[in-house]
């Protein structure tokens, strides 16, 4: 949907000078700290140990193929970048300063599709700040998700601060904090009228700002906290169309001319959060924790449509005015008890609730003025309606559970754990402007209990070798979906090995979700039978401090059924989907000698989905004792078999002790099994220098 | 009474009854006394006199010593809470007149190399318990599968590996060598490399070519999850209050709309999406969006809920894309099937 003349996103300035402005100071630092050395082999500067380092340099691209697909998978772009950059300074000199340890980290500025910058800064005792801001350049324009008609092209900005005051002391300990998160740029989405679905211009605007204020202390020995927030978010985007079009039916008379529709949307969320602790003579440890919030929702949707309609009657205003509204108060609180029975063998309860109710009611008013074919003018029809919806939720789970470590080398766990669910949803619809209000009254109440054992175990054959593995079986505590209780037992095992320089991770989970409580009256006799297994190992060799090689492939083997419905008429059928994920990775660096360094990476990740079954031969699954053709019209067979792999390759050359100097290459390449239209080849060389201050380790 | 709740019920009773036991034991009430005895030290009844410094240590212990010296342990002395507790390497490693007198006898000195996770965890957290992010960690997935604090923390700071050259887009070994806020937190690799050397089948859903951006760097696991334990399942952490941690940033699915879709606060996102990574668009768990939701709008027979059926004859292409149409599928303010 979109063309490669947006390929340039634009920047957000504010954004763009607080990162500038935090690469120019870290660099200054720097700078000024190298120049007053008076010791080249020494990285202490002034009672700091500084380490810094900045990588800045130039990426080309050459994308052969669907750059959309490129886009909406990787988004980088050519240019000037920030590659890297980082800067710490930690106090040595043993008295507390303003300035204990800063570090400042940044990446992936000026021409990727994520930007990253953090500042951790900390004086002991007095105070801790942590801040981060990211960038991300969100560009979707796929064929393959809602007919390639939801595209997106935004800039996100997000922010977090934290500041901790006085953040070890006992007595008191004060926290604040803010976030930000603004969103804004164009993109595409759908409207609908007159049973016909329009493609429409978007602009995307968002934004939401978060505060916090908290303190914590010890009173008569037990550690409270509490936290006061509040979110305020707006969404103030619009849907336009300015050009006459034809919706995705191509075969009735409906048309817009014009569209246009408001989109102002404001939310409020405030929360208080409360938390306690004590330890009781290293015996009992208790923990409490209440939440609650008040998260409240009001628009007003503004929307005219011109056009002709479905009947090929002359629109010549369709004007909706909507107005609602929603809060939803929640409450939860949960309750753990540890009591360590001997040194070795503990018994904890975890008790946890949770309730929320939604409380939302719209108003609609709808003027249509109308022509019919021959241009004789149709009697307006004004429509009000009114709709209300209440959801009250409730659930609670208790977890009891006993962990026994029987000896240094090996201890266990196993538990069980009850949930109880309630949710009624209820409502009404009503045609205020009917000769006949009566509402239409919605009505619904699900509620379920699962009960789920747990256990697991870890050995320690060997000092440096330890395997755990956990087992989950029970019902799953989901009630929306098509099965109440999906019956399951999750399973995983993991192993982890090190050997001088090797680290050895073997791991496999292994998830099987049943129910054959499905329909009794219909050919298919169950609802829903879902297993998945993952086999994955990797291997860390690091024999010396030039060399490292690090690899991994992971195995994922999914076959979901699931019975349906699909109309027109009503059907029983199947829903089967594959998933048969090969993926692996390797990655290596070396240094020759002195001067040079190497790095290289090849990662693979390959779907081959339903293999060899084919889309349209008989096939046939055997569910219970009864063979089923999948290749009936109401069964949906699917998967998405894909290849994406990307070798990477780059050498670094030392110039002058502070200065190397890189030249890399990157290739991306995706292929799909079934389409190729999204397929693309990217190649990424760049080249960069990396500055390297304070730091004499390499 | 059906089986499952007489199970429910001697399991709860089980406990309350072990509770009570050892609670009016004589080794609860001498425990509960002596908690008004804040000291921090790992070893009980230990006298003043039996403490050395840390600058005893440093005699022997200097690489040791220099590394805590500059990190939070090391700054503990200058903290006005702190100055009337043990300090130093003793208050982890217990008083070290023995130790000393005894020419550096290693059973004479608290020693961590051959306690087992949960012991030297219970060490930990005599102090880093109390803010409610650690307030949960003995109940937590990490201690349920015996990974203790120092399995990811180094209590004596980090030591860097040298510098070696990496990919420019995906951390590795290489990101080790740079300062991070792993540093900060006293953590013994960065962030995601630490959580992977584990969690390895992970990394895999983190280079498919839809996923959230940690490999990168933009990212770090713990944005999402805890790793101290937590009261959620897979200990993630919760946003603006009670909401699931997707909301934090994806604030346009806070809500409350008019109309949800049911399974958004109930269910939560994983119900249709793949929080780490996944090859289809939107992170979805179906390659094809009908099959996702057809999953759950199929009213089977015995089968719960009453969720809506779809009324579409899937024989027509334009109705394969549910989305299309029911656009506004996490929920709306104006409309009850979703169309805007």
């Amino acid at each position: 949907m979109f063309s490669k003349n947006i390929f340039s996103g634009k920047s957000n300035m504010n954004c763009r000078i607080l990162f500038i402005a935090l690469i120019v100071v870290s660099l200054f630092a720097s700078l000024a700290i190298a120049q007053d050395s008076t010791n080249s082999d020494s990285n202490v500067f002034g009672g700091y140990e500084v380490r810094s380092g900045l990588e800045v340099g130039v990426r080309g691209i050459d994308i052969d193929g669907s750059l959309s697909k490129f886009r909406s998978d990787l988004n980088y772009r050519n240019g000037v970048r920030l590659f890297d950059s980082s800067f710490s300074m930690k106090n040595t000199t043993g008295h507390r300063r303003f300035i204990d340890q800063l570090t400042v980290n940044a990446s992936g500025w000026g021409a990727d599709r994520t930007g990253y910058a953090s500042v951790n800064a900390e004086s002991a005792g007095l105070y801790r700040f942590t801040g981060n801001i990211r960038r991300v350049a969100y560009f979707s324009d796929l064929n393959n998700h809602a007919l390639g008609q939801h595209d997106f092209n935004t800039n996100r900005d997000l922010g977090d601060f934290d500041l901790s005051v006085f953040p070890i002391a006992d007595k008191l300990r004060l926290n604040f904090g803010a976030s930000f998160d603004l969103s804004k740029g164009p993109g595409t989405w759908n409207a609908r009228a007159y049973r016909d679905d329009f493609v429409v211009r978007a602009n995307n605007k968002t934004n939401s700002y978060d505060f916090r204020i908290g303190a914590e202390a010890k009173v008569l020995g037990f550690n409270l906290g509490i936290t006061q927030g509040y979110r305020r978010f707006r969404e103030r985007s619009q849907y336009i169309l300015d050009a006459p079009t034809i919706g995705n039916n191509t075969t009735d008379t409906t048309q817009y001319f014009t569209f246009i529709r408001q989109f102002p949307i404001t939310g409020t969320s405030y929360f208080t959060a409360f938390n306690a602790q004590r330890t009781f003579a290293k015996r009992v440890d208790f923990t409490a924790r209440i939440i609650y919030s008040d998260t409240k929702t009001t628009s007003s949707i503004l929307e005219e449509i011109t056009g002709r309609d479905n009947n090929n009657n002359w629109v010549d205003l369709d004007r909706f005015e909507i107005s609602g509204d929603a809060s939803r108060p929640q409450a939860r609180g949960d309750l753990g008890l540890t009591v360590n029975v001997t040194d070795n063998f503990r018994i904890s309860n975890t008790f946890s609730f949770d309730r929320f109710g939604i409380d939302g009611g719209e108003y609609l008013f709808e003027q249509l003025y109308r022509r019919n074919a021959s241009g004789t003018t149709l009697t307006p029809s004004l429509t009000r309606s009114a709709a209300y919806r209440v959801t009250d939720y409730l659930r609670y789970v208790n977890t009891i559970e006993a962990d026994w470590q029987v000896r240094n080398w090996v201890g266990l766990h196993i538990g069980y754990r009850y949930t109880h669910r309630k949710v009624d949803i209820e409502g009404y619809n009503q045609t205020l402007t009917s000769s006949n209000p009566t509402p239409s009254l919605i009505a619904e109440e699900e509620k379920n209990s699962t009960n789920t054992i747990i256990a697991g175990m870890k050995i320690k054959p060997m000092k440096n070798w330890a395997i755990f593995w956990d087992l989950e079986h029970g019902d799953a505590d989901n009630v929306f979906t098509a099965v109440e209780n999906y019956k399951f037992t999750n399973f995983r095992i993991r192993s982890r090995w090190s050997f001088d320089k090797f680290v050895l991770n073997l791991s496999g989970i292994s998830k099987d979700n049943t129910n054959p409580t499905g329909s009794s009256t219909g050919t298919i006799d169950f609802a829903v039978n879902s297993k998945s297994r993952i086999y994955s190992g990797s291997l860390d060799w690091n024999p010396d401090p030039r060399f490292w090689l690090t690899t991994g492939y992971t195995y994922t083997h999914m076959t979901s059924l699931a019975a349906i419905v699909v109309n027109s008429p009503a059907r029983q059928g199947i829903s089967q989907y594959f998933v048969r994920d090969h993926s692996f990775f390797i990655d290596a660096s070396a240094r020759a000698n002195k001067r040079v360094s190497f790095y290289g990476s090849y990662r693979i990740n390959k779907d081959r989905g339903q293999g060899d079954i084919p889309l349209t031969d008989p096939y046939y699954v055997l569910i219970g004792n009864t063979s089923v053709s999948l290749t009936r019209p109401q069964d949906i067979i699917s998967s998405y078999p894909m290849t994406f792999q990307s070798p990477e390759f780059r050498v670094a050359f030392r110039i002058t002790r502070n200065i190397d100097w890189n030249i890399g290459y990157q290739y991306f390449d995706y292929k799909e099994k079934y389409q190729t239209i999204q397929d693309y080849k990217a190649h990424l060389p760049y080249t960069s220098l990396k500055f390297y201050f304070g730091n004499t380790d390499r | 009474m059906t089986s499952t709740k007489k199970v429910k019920i001697a399991l709860l009773g089980a406990f309350i009854l072990l509770t009570l036991v050892w609670a009016f034991s004589g080794t609860f009430s001498k425990a509960m006394l002596s908690t008004t005895a804040e000291a921090v030290s790992l070893v009980p009844n230990a006298n003043a006199d039996d403490y050395v410094g840390s600058d005893t240590c440093k005699a022997c212990h200097e690489d040791q010593f220099k590394a805590v010296s500059q990190t939070k342990h090391g700054r503990l002395a200058q903290v006005a809470d702190w100055k009337d507790k043990v300090q130093g390497c003793e208050s982890c490693h217990g008083p070290g007149k023995a130790h000393v007198d005894g020419g550096g006898d290693k059973t004479k000195i608290v020693s961590f190399a051959n306690k087992n996770s949960k012991e030297i965890s219970e060490s930990c957290l005599a102090c880093h318990s109390g803010t409610e992010a650690h307030n949960n960690f003995r109940r937590g997935e990490h201690w349920r599968n015996d990974v203790g604090c120092t399995d990811c923390h180094s209590a004596h700071g980090a030591t860097y590996p040298k510098s070696v050259t990496g990919s420019i887009t995906f951390p590795g070994p290489t990101t080790q060598s740079k300062p991070t806020s792993a540093d900060a937190m006293m953590l013994i690799q960065s962030e995601p490399q630490l959580c992977l050397s584990c969690h390895n089948e992970t990394k895999s859903q983190f280079i498919k070519p839809f996923h959230h951006k940690v490999l990168e760097g933009t990212m770090k696991c713990s944005d999402c999850h805890n790793a101290h334990g937590g009261f959620e399942t897979k200990q993630t952490k919760l946003a603006v209050g009670n909401d699931a941690v997707c909301v934090k940033c994806h604030t346009d699915k806070q809500g409350p709309f008019v109309f949800e879709h049911a399974p958004l606060k109930t269910e939560g996102c994983a119900s249709c999406h793949v929080p780490h990574g996944s090859n289809n668009p939107r992170l979805l768990k179906r390659s094809s969006v009908r099959q996702l939701c057809m999953e759950c709008h199929s009213v089977l027979p015995d089968v719960e809920p009453g969720a809506p059926q779809t009324p579409h004859n899937q024989s027509t292409g334009r109705y394969n894309n549910c989305t299309v149409c029911h656009a506004k599928i996490h929920g709306s303010n104006a409309s009850a099937a979703f169309f805007r």
